[in-house]
């Protein structure tokens, strides 16, 4: 029969009689930004898939801290689910998600970063054959 | 369930709440994990590739520090510490972000690179097979020119047999695989015997001139009859010939050590000997004349030693 409290919607001019209402902003507040609000099912699905497409691009094997700490939040973020810190759930979910991001990221990088050496390993072998191939071209010569 | 509160009631919970909010704003004005962060975004800010790779990010991470801001100045820590990660980490992708565009940049300089490399390794073969086809062209042509040369000599010696020919106007002269070859024919020879012709005599005088003018030139005289007769006197007959024509030629000052004869009889016919005319051709002296250094080629040697 009363809302919940939402803290913007706190006023003290508010004329609502609501007591319950009021103690309910109260305890939010002292809480301090810690609990109550919807589960954050975006976040943790964001978190999630981020996640698997780490994993997919092989953040593993080229970004296995940021990987780590991604689950490690994730992980935390749905214990606080359980516990009912939705914020909380939802801060570490956010945190997670860049993680996860930075994961993935890094790993793209380093894969390209891989792939200009190799090249640059097979530029070296075609000017060695050059190389060769002109002096043997001499000798004909 | 619906009652009004006192409005002293309300009053005082009003202050207790605006007094909170009083308490939270005179927390530290710096919070490590947060200049951490304005650190993080200024580097992202500097990097040269960020507007063409990062730039969204980049504005996520600037956002995220605002609000960082913004909750340090409501005094609510604890988003300041969440919001502060968050910026660091956008600027931290940024950074990935940006160095993976280098890095992309690198790779097509790479393999633009590699590609001219390897045109040039394919034009370098090419090269090398037109080198090798040049080569192989201009061994051709000196096989060519050798082919024509001996050709050439072929020729030379052939218009020698001709000039032979017409210096020797009784005699047939020929280039065969044994060289030149001069045709004494039958009719310059008495029935069976061995005696030289009148007619025969213009002939030798010319092959005589021929030889002085020619010192190092040597003759091999062949006398060959037809099959009449038996072989044993065919081939006296033919030798007797052979050294009737060596010895014209000795009479005519031609030493003796330029001539050699030899009777090979009835066994190289040159005709068939059923008819007369076929005999006839087959008496004969074949006269075979040495190259200029007085060699023969292996084809004369080899008929007249195989007997």
């Amino acid at each position: 029969m009363h809302g919940t409290g939402k803290r913007n919607t706190v006023s003290c001019e508010r004329s609502a009689g609501s007591i319950v209402a009021v103690t309910a902003i109260g305890l939010f507040g002292i809480t301090g930004c810690a609990s109550t609000g919807e589960r954050p099912d975006a976040a943790l699905a964001t978190a999630q898939a981020n996640i698997q497409q780490a994993q997919q691009a092989g953040a593993n094997e080229h970004a296995a801290q940021p990987l780590s700490s991604a689950r490690e939040k994730l992980a935390a973020a749905e214990a606080a689910v359980a516990r009912d810190e939705m914020l909380v759930a939802e801060h570490l979910a956010a945190e997670a998600a860049l993680d996860a991001e930075l994961a993935g990221a890094m790993t793209r990088n380093r894969k390209t970063q891989l792939a200009v050496e190799e090249l640059n390993d097979t530029i070296e072998v075609l000017r060695e054959e050059l190389a060769r191939g002109q002096s043997s071209m001499g000798e004909m010569q | 369930m619906n009652h009004v509160p006192a409005p002293g009631f309300r009053a005082g919970l009003c202050f207790t709440l605006l007094a909170m909010v009083a308490a939270c704003s005179t927390t530290p004005e710096r919070i490590p994990e947060l200049e951490q962060a304005r650190a993080a975004v200024q580097e992202l800010e500097r990097e040269p590739k960020v507007q063409q790779a990062a730039s969204e990010t980049l504005g996520k991470a600037r956002a995220a520090l605002n609000r960082a801001d913004t909750a340090l100045e409501d005094g609510e820590l604890a988003l300041v510490t969440h919001e502060a990660y968050l910026a660091r980490r956008q600027a931290e992708i940024g950074m990935q972000l940006t160095a993976e565009a280098e890095a992309l940049e690198a790779l097509e300089e790479a393999e633009k690179r590699r590609n001219e490399l390897r045109l040039e390794a394919r034009s370098r073969e090419a090269e090398q097979a037109q080198m090798l086809a040049r080569q192989r062209a201009a061994e051709a042509e000196q096989n060519a020119r050798e082919a024509a040369l001996s050709q050439s000599v072929a020729a030379a010696a052939l218009d020698e047999a001709d000039r032979l020919a017409d210096e020797l106007d009784e005699m047939e002269a020929e280039q065969t695989e044994r060289g030149i070859v001069l045709t004494l024919s039958d009719v310059l020879f008495d029935t069976d015997e061995a005696e030289l012709r009148e007619g025969a005599m213009r002939a030798m005088d010319r092959l005589a001139e021929y030889m002085a003018s020619n010192p190092k030139r040597e003759l091999l005289i062949e006398g060959h009859t037809d099959s009449t007769g038996s072989e044993e006197y065919n081939r006296e007959l033919a030798a007797e010939r052979a050294s009737a024509v060596a010895d014209a030629l000795l009479q005519r000052g031609i030493e003796r050590s330029r001539l050699r004869t030899v009777g090979l009889g009835e066994a190289y016919p040159v005709a068939t000997n059923d008819t007369a005319a076929g005999r006839q051709e087959n008496r004969r002296v074949e006269i075979v004349v040495s190259d200029p250094n007085g060699q023969f080629p292996a084809a004369a040697e080899e008929r007249v030693t195989s007997r």
